[in-house]
């Protein structure tokens, strides 16, 4: 006898199978493993009971289509961020985030001390004119130590930069380090570029509010070309909110 | 669910991935209440579940540029987002309680085990009526195969049928969505 086809395999799955197709089913191994696809199904069928699907409320589609019509902000480099993130995320031959990532934005959101926000006057009027916006201490995640400090300051012709002065993180092995700042809820972040030494400096591009991305975050990234957060975070801080 | 797989599908997946803001209304009216159910299971919050919802759409369309419609299933692309959505909600609410770790360790299964149900019920809505209905009939209400014949007014071998195809397509669409996903 050949094999049985789709339609009599859904008979036998339905409870409405001829004896012989059944006879078979039992004795050809082939067959028995394409029944077993057809009677899982109705398993899971049987299991689930109505009213698992729930249509969302009308006003969620405005909402979408409100937030779609309004042009992307030029600089809104959070949001090509985030969503680059998510493609990421969805894309699932990289997998590069996963519960670290999470933990460790706990670990950030719980437990950093959170960096004193001001406005102060640096260098009392000389050509050095510079104003701090906001400071934080940094830490290093795996020992919670202090691993220095960031400083975002408004230089005299008004560029804002944030300045990272640490000693403590050791430049890793076929990897760099990146400077970031992210938003509270872990979702949104800015690359603000490499970490080359114990002092470096980085351009804020306009527009980029560190009310809304007030944690920086230094992470390891592997030198693979793939562009977004490793998940490999290794030193935190909190400008404050 | 179509997307993959249908001529149409792929032509809503290419004018969604050109920009076309009809095409994702379209996406909207099909994957939305997928969407919405998984994040509704798992976060129990019908006001975390709209937020996810729409952080999701509005994620997709924003990243719009990096969803190749030669490359993948449309909805697969979007419920991935989606399950990401969901993750982080969660995961914010674990920083709040700062109960990460067991939480983490929670949503992880129960997502999952969500998303196999969500997904399959999205399966049958789409397969249109009348199977769905038959489908409903005769494994969510147990109602036997002359009883659905009588209750629809539809010959005995028709419903027998309708059920036969229905459990085909569904195998088809989920050994597609399986690889998708």
């Amino acid at each position: 006898m050949s094999h049985l086809d789709d339609d009599a395999l859904a008979a036998i799955a339905i409870g409405d199978g001829i004896p012989a197709d059944l006879e078979h089913a039992t004795t050809c191994e082939q067959c028995a493993a394409e029944l077993a696809t057809f009677t899982a199904l109705t398993e899971r069928l049987g299991a689930m009971g109505p009213g698992v699907l729930t249509q969302p409320p009308a006003g969620v589609w405005d909402a979408i289509a409100a937030g779609v019509s309004t042009p992307e902000p030029r600089d809104d480099l959070a949001a090509r961020r985030a969503a680059r993130e998510d493609v990421a995320r969805a894309d699932s031959t990289r997998e590069r985030s996963g519960p670290r990532w999470w933990a460790l934005g706990a670990a950030a959101a719980a437990g950093v001390v959170i960096g004193g926000v001001g406005v102060a006057a640096l260098g009392g009027g000389g050509e050095d004119v510079r104003t701090v916006l906001a400071s934080s201490a940094l830490t290093d995640l795996a020992t919670e130590q202090p691993a220095g400090e960031a400083t975002v300051e408004v230089l005299d012709d008004g560029e804002r930069v944030l300045v990272i002065d640490t000693s403590e993180v050791a430049q890793p092995e076929n990897a760099y380090l990146e400077v970031w700042l992210i938003d509270e809820q872990i979702e949104g972040m800015v690359s603000l570029g490499h970490l080359t030494g114990e002092h470096t400096v980085f351009t804020l591009p306009e527009g980029v509010d560190i009310a809304q991305f007030p944690i920086v975050d230094i992470s390891v990234e592997p030198v693979d070309g793939i562009p977004t957060h490793s998940g490999e975070s290794i030193t935190r801080g909190v400008l404050g909110a | 669910m179509t997307l993959g797989t249908s001529a149409h599908g792929r032509a809503l997946a290419r004018a969604f991935a050109a920009g076309d803001e009809a095409a994702l209304e379209e996406l909207y009216r099909d994957v939305s209440s997928l969407v919405y159910s998984l994040a509704l299971r798992a976060l129990d919050s019908t006001a975390d579940a709209e937020d996810v919802t729409q952080q999701t759409f509005v994620s997709a369309w924003r990243g719009r540029g990096n969803y190749d419609p030669d490359r993948g299933d449309l909805r697969g692309w979007v419920v991935g987002i989606a399950k990401r959505r969901i993750a982080d909600a969660l995961a914010a609410r674990a920083r709040e309680s700062r109960r990460e770790e067991a939480v983490q360790h929670i949503h992880a299964t129960t997502v999952d085990e969500h998303a196999d149900k969500v997904l399959l019920a999205c399966e049958v809505e789409a397969l249109g009526d009348p199977r769905k209905t038959i489908i409903a009939l005769a494994y969510y209400e147990g109602a036997t195969h002359e009883q659905i014949s009588q209750r629809l007014g539809m010959p005995l071998g028709t419903v027998k049928s309708h059920l036969r195809r229905s459990l085909i397509e569904l195998r088809n669409r989920w050994e597609v969505s399986d690889v998708a996903s």
